[in-house]
C-alpha cells in the first residue's frame, strides 16, 4: 500500500466526502441580447483579438474574428470573415465575465457601465496591459455602451466609425 | 495580488510562521496560534533551556537566574529570513525584523514586528489564462502590548498590511486571567481586521471591495502537572464581504462535457472544451469559521514534546484537521534540535465543483451556478509536512542561549483531489534567525 493511497483512506475517513460534486445553486442572468452585437464584434476584435491578446485560448475575455484568432480550424487571419459562430462565440465571452454585473448594468439601461471590467479597461481606467483602447466617450466606446443599453432595439452608434477608415484596416470589411 | 492563507491553508500557514518563528496572514488567522503559543512557549521553552524538569517557570525567572542583571528590562531582538518555494512556480520570500521589550516579572510587554514579502508567481492559475508571471511585495507591521500587574492583565494589538492590491488594517484586545493560584490561565479576546480588496495598478477609487472579519477567542491554558502543559483555544470567526479574488475567472462546461472534465485536466484541454464564457469567481458574501485548537507541552529531562491538534469548520461547509507534533531535544547547553510532523486534510467547500456547468438559453438568458470558485485551498485536499529545526547558541559560555542563530526547514507535500490543472504540490520551507537577549 502506497502512502498516497494511504493518505487517501485518512483523507476519506476524516473528510468522510472529499468532493460531492456543485451543491450551490443556480442562478438565470438577463444580460444583452445579442442583436446588434455583430457591430460591436468588428472594432473589438480588430482592436483586442490580435494572436498575442485576446485571441490567445486562454484568455478570460477569448475573442475570434477575421483579424485574429479563428474558430474553424480551417480558416486563417485576415482569410474567410467573421462568421456568426466566431459572434455568437464573441458575445458569449464579452457577456459571460461578469454576468452579474452585465445584468445589473442592463437593468439600469446601461448608466453606470465602468462597473463592468471590460469598460474599466478598454478605457484605460484600470490597468490594461493593451493599454486604452476604447478612450471614454469614443466611437468604439460609445459603441460598446450603446450595444448594453439597447436591450435587443436598434443601436443609435455607428461601431463602423471606431474603425480607421482611410486607409482601411487589412482583414476588416 | 495577494497569497491567500486562508483558514484551510493553516497547515502552511502555520508551517511558514513557525519556521519563521513570526506572524503572518491576517491577525485574526495568527490569534489562535499567537494565544496558545505565547504563554505555553514561554513556560516550556523557559524549563527547556533551563535543562530542568521542575515546574515551569516565567521566561523572565528563568533569564533573571542566569546571572547578575545589568539592564531594569529584558530587550529581545531578532531577524528572519524565511524562503518558500513550491512545484506551481511560487515563491516568497520573507525577511522579518522582530523588536520585544519586557520587564523582569512579566508585567508588562511590548513587541513590534516588521517583515517584507517577495512573492514571485508563475502558477499553473496565471498560465493558464494566458497571463504574465508577476511579481508583488507586501510589507505588514504590527505591534503588541501587554500590562498584567497582578491576576488579571490586558493585551492589546495592532497590525497593519499593504501590498499594491490589498490593504487590511487591524486590530485587537484580549483579557487575560491567571487563576488557581496562576498555575492557570484564562483568556477573552476579539479583533476586528477591515480589508480592502483591489486591483493591482488600479486606484481603490476605480475599484475595491470590503472585506470585515471580527474574530472572538477564548480559551484556557493549564498546567497539568510539574512538566506538562494544556491549552486550548476556541476562536469563531465571521466575515463579510466579497472576497472573490478579482482575477480568477471560472472556465465554464456544458451539460455534456462536465463529466468528461479529469481530475488534473490540462490547460489546453480546458481551453479546448470550455464554453466561451468564462465568468469571474463568486464566493458567498458571508462566512462564519469556528476552531478549536488543541496544544499540549510536555517536559522530559531533556526534551520537550509538544502536539497540536486543530479542528476547523465553517459555513461554507469545509472542514478540517491539523495535526501537529514536534520533539525539542536540548542535545547541549549550546544546541538544540527539533524534528516536526504535520498533517492536514479538509473537505471542499459546499460549491466546490472541479467541471461547473453553465447554459446559454435563448434571449440573454445565462444560466450559471451561483457560487463558484478556482481557489484551490477551498477544494478538497491533504498535505503532509516532515522538517526539522536547530538552534545554536553562540552567547557566552555563562548564558550561551543570549544569543542564537537558528536554521529550520521543512517539506510539504499536498495532494489536490478533485482539481484541474494540477493534483499535487511540493513546498520546501527554510529559514534562518537570529535572536538576541539583552539583559
Amino acid at each position: 500500500m502506497t502512502l498516497r493511497t494511504v493518505m487517501a483512506a485518512i483523507c476519506a475517513l476524516v473528510a468522510l466526502a472529499c468532493s460531492p460534486g456543485y451543491e450551490g445553486a443556480t442562478i438565470s442572468e438577463t444580460l444583452p441580447s445579442e442583436t446588434g452585437f455583430d457591430a460591436v464584434t468588428t472594432p473589438l476584435v480588430y482592436f483586442c483579438g490580435s494572436l498575442d491578446c485576446h485571441g490567445a485560448p486562454g484568455r478570460n475575455l477569448r475573442l475570434y474574428g477575421s483579424p485574429g484568432r479563428r474558430l474553424d480550424a480551417s480558416d486563417v487571419p485576415c482569410g474567410t470573415p467573421t462568421s456568426q459562430a466566431e459572434i455568437d462565440a464573441d458575445y458569449q465571452s464579452v457577456v459571460g465575465l461578469e454576468p452579474e454585473v452585465m445584468s445589473a448594468v442592463l437593468r439600469d439601461g446601461g448608466r453606470n457601465p465602468e462597473r463592468l471590467t471590460l469598460v474599466r479597461k478598454a478605457r484605460g481606467a484600470e490597468k490594461h496591459t493593451g493599454g486604452v483602447v476604447f478612450a471614454k466617450g469614443s466611437d468604439g466606446d460609445l459603441c460598446l455602451i450603446d450595444w448594453i443599453a439597447a436591450q435587443g432595439d436598434q443601436t443609435t452608434v455607428d461601431c463602423d466609425n471606431a474603425i480607421p477608415q482611410n486607409p482601411r484596416p487589412l482583414c476588416v470589411k | 495580488m495577494r497569497l491567500q492563507l486562508s483558514a484551510p491553508t493553516w497547515a502552511l500557514g502555520a508551517a511558514i510562521a513557525s519556521l519563521a518563528g513570526v506572524v503572518m496572514a491576517s491577525p485574526t488567522e495568527s490569534a489562535l496560534a499567537s494565544h496558545v503559543g505565547a504563554e505555553d512557549t514561554a513556560t516550556v521553552a523557559a524549563s527547556s533551556s533551563a535543562g530542568t524538569a521542575a515546574t515551569p517557570v516565567p521566561a523572565s525567572d528563568a533569564a533573571s537566574a542566569k546571572g547578575p542583571s545589568r539592564l531594569p528590562f529584558i530587550a529581545r531582538a531578532s531577524g528572519a529570513t524565511t524562503f518558500y518555494a513550491d512545484t506551481d512556480h511560487v515563491t516568497v520570500v520573507t525577511p522579518v525584523a522582530t523588536a520585544e521589550l519586557s520587564d523582569r516579572y512579566s508585567v508588562w510587554n511590548v513587541r513590534a514586528e516588521y517583515l517584507v514579502d517577495v512573492i514571485s508567481a508563475a502558477s499553473v492559475d496565471i498560465v493558464s489564462t494566458a497571463s504574465q508571471h508577476w511579481r508583488e511585495v507586501r510589507q505588514a507591521g504590527a505591534l503588541q502590548a501587554s500590562y498584567k500587574p497582578h491576576d488579571l492583565g490586558v493585551r492589546a494589538s495592532g497590525a497593519l498590511s499593504r501590498e499594491p492590491d490589498y490593504s487590511s488594517t487591524a486590530a485587537g484586545l484580549d483579557v487575560l486571567w491567571d487563576f488557581a493560584k496562576q498555575g492557570h490561565t484564562a483568556f477573552l479576546g476579539y479583533a476586528r481586521d477591515q480589508d480592502t480588496i483591489g486591483r493591482e495598478g488600479t486606484p481603490f477609487s476605480v475599484f475595491s471591495r470590503s472585506l470585515a472579519q471580527d474574530s472572538i477567542q477564548g480559551g484556557v491554558s493549564l498546567t497539568l502537572g510539574p512538566a506538562a502543559v494544556l491549552s486550548l483555544t476556541n476562536e469563531l470567526i465571521l466575515e463579510r464581504g466579497d472576497q472573490s479574488k478579482p482575477y480568477r475567472y471560472i472556465p465554464m462546461f456544458s451539460a455534456a462535457v462536465a463529466p468528461t472534465i479529469a481530475k488534473g485536466e490540462s490547460i489546453d484541454d480546458v481551453n479546448d472544451k470550455r464554453l466561451q464564457a468564462r465568468p469571474l469567481e463568486q464566493l458567498p458574501l458571508t462566512r462564519q469559521r469556528y476552531s478549536l485548537t488543541a496544544r499540549f507541552g510536555y517536559r522530559f529531562a531533556h526534551a520537550t514534546l509538544r502536539a497540536d491538534e486543530r479542528l476547523y469548520a465553517d459555513t461554507w461547509n469545509l472542514h478540517a484537521t491539523t495535526t501537529e507534533v514536534r520533539y525539542i531535544a536540548d542535545l547541549s547547553r549550546r544546541w538544540t534540535a527539533w524534528p516536526w510532523v504535520r498533517f492536514h486534510a479538509q473537505t471542499p467547500v459546499y460549491f466546490w465543483n472541479r467541471a461547473y456547468i453553465a447554459r446559454f438559453g435563448p434571449d440573454g438568458i445565462f444560466d450559471l451556478p451561483q457560487y463558484r470558485t478556482g481557489d484551490r485551498e477551498l477544494g478538497p485536499l491533504y498535505n503532509v509536512g516532515l522538517g526539522a529545526g536547530a538552534s545554536y547558541g553562540i552567547g557566552s559560555s555563562e548564558n550561551p542561549s543570549s544569543v542564537t542563530v537558528q536554521l529550520h526547514g521543512g517539506m510539504i507535500h499536498t495532494e489536490f483531489l478533485d482539481d484541474l490543472y494540477v493534483t499535487a504540490r511540493t513546498a520546501v520551507l527554510a529559514s534562518l534567525t537570529l535572536l538576541g537577549v539583552f539583559e
